[in-house]
């Protein structure tokens, strides 16, 4: 029995090894594929006419060629929040009382908190230049507010008024702002008969629509890749929003449960 | 020759995770360490999909060092084109991007659930659930 247990896992990876490695994906030789030496070559060029001249190409790709998908996994999150809180019991009932962490556990929550709030932000803007967009920026986000329900109970984050109503309205409002903005190149095909697609940034070979890639402002030119920091940023409240919703309800769950026994 | 050797050991690495994972999700009767290997095994497939991005002589993730973001510095042609011969592949790592937040929404639900499952049943484990609820 005991053997078994190592045996059967090391023959299903060994079966996946020979099955990859026969079909060339292993090999010591593979360089990088077309798609991928195109997008490297013409998303940061500043001279040719695809590009947005984003510096992270990732984001640029997902923004850009694969927005829609990134779309749908958006509203993925979405439903799952709202399964969620279909399946979670009744939020206001909680039995027994809570209490919070030490003082220990609660002041180094505090310093560290906006230094993650701060430092995800950075992530979220910047995520056009420097590795990271909204995903990544709202991922980091979301450890500040667990942190902080953790040391202080879930009574904390209502408590500053962002109760869960406002949160799941947030959380709509991004998706849906994401939606209308991937909506804008078509509205404007329509109205101008040029050709545009769902969540175009820049130009295609057989379609010239596309968004500047500088933002004039009176104090300063900001590089704004067309929609891509606006959709990162949209993003980054969507997802921000959707995670604290899911660990704020798992957090009461929890709490309802320790309370009760 | 130990490059290869160490090349071909990661890959192998990756995919015995892969295969213990499996097996335990398969295998195990508690709900909460089929959570854990869930979680495994996505972040294996994720490990594996950045593995495949690789080539031997990438030393770049895919982006391009240009200052700020009011004085971007834009490379030239040629330096554009000798970054490609050092860089990694930039789509597996867009999959990944999107991968993570559906694994996390995934592990969401099934939180949830259990959740539910253990104060409905008192146990999470499965063999015991079928018993409580007599379906054999």
């Amino acid at each position: 029995m005991k053997k078994l247990e190592v045996v059967i896992p090391i023959v299903i990876g060994l079966g996946l090894f020979i099955l990859l490695y026969n079909s060339g994906l292993l090999s010591v030789e593979r360089s990088l594929t077309t798609l991928a030496e195109k997008y490297l070559e013409y998303i940061p060029d500043a001279s040719s006419i695809y590009t947005s001249m984003a510096f992270e190409v990732v984001t640029a790709v997902i923004w850009d060629q694969r927005g829609f998908d990134t779309y749908f996994e958006t509203s993925v999150l979405f439903f799952a929040i709202i399964a969620t809180l279909a399946i979670a019991s009744k939020l206001e009932d909680i039995i027994g009382e809570r209490r919070s962490l030490t003082i220990i556990v609660r002041l180094v929550t505090r310093i560290l908190a906006p230094i993650i709030v701060v430092v995800s932000i950075s992530i979220a803007l910047h995520g056009h230049i420097t590795p990271g967009g909204g995903f990544q920026g709202g991922a980091v986000f979301v450890i500040a507010p667990l942190l902080l329900m953790l040391a202080y109970t879930s009574d904390w984050i209502r408590s500053r008024g962002f109760t869960d109503r406002k949160l799941l309205l947030l959380r709509g409002l991004g998706v849906t702002l994401i939606a209308l903005a991937g909506l804008i190149p078509v509205v404007y095909s329509y109205t101008t008969n040029i050709n545009a697609y769902l969540f175009q940034n820049q130009a295609k070979p057989d379609s010239f629509f596309n968004y500047p890639a500088y933002l004039q402002t009176p104090i300063s030119t900001i590089l704004v890749s067309g929609t891509i920091m606006l959709l990162n940023i949209l993003e980054f409240i969507a997802v921000l929003t959707g995670f604290t919703l899911a660990f704020y309800y798992l957090t009461r769950e929890f709490e309802k449960r320790g309370g009760g026994e | 020759m130990i490059e290869e050797l160490l090349w071909y050991y990661i890959g192998f690495t990756i995919l015995l995770t892969i295969g213990f994972s499996i097996y335990g999700i398969a295998v195990r009767p508690h709900l909460v360490k089929k959570m854990a290997l869930f979680t495994i095994l996505g972040d294996a497939v994720y490990v594996l999909l950045v593995y495949l991005g690789y080539t031997l002589n990438s030393t770049n993730p895919p982006v391009i060092p240009g200052g700020s973001l009011e004085n971007p510095v834009f490379s030239s042609k040629t330096d554009i084109q000798r970054f490609i011969g050092s860089t990694v592949d930039p789509i597996p790592q867009v999959f990944i991007v999107t991968a993570i937040v559906i694994g996390l929404a995934v592990f969401l639900l099934l939180a949830i659930v259990s959740l539910r499952i253990a104060r409905e049943y008192g146990t999470l484990i499965t063999t015991k659930i079928r018993e409580v609820s007599g379906d054999e």
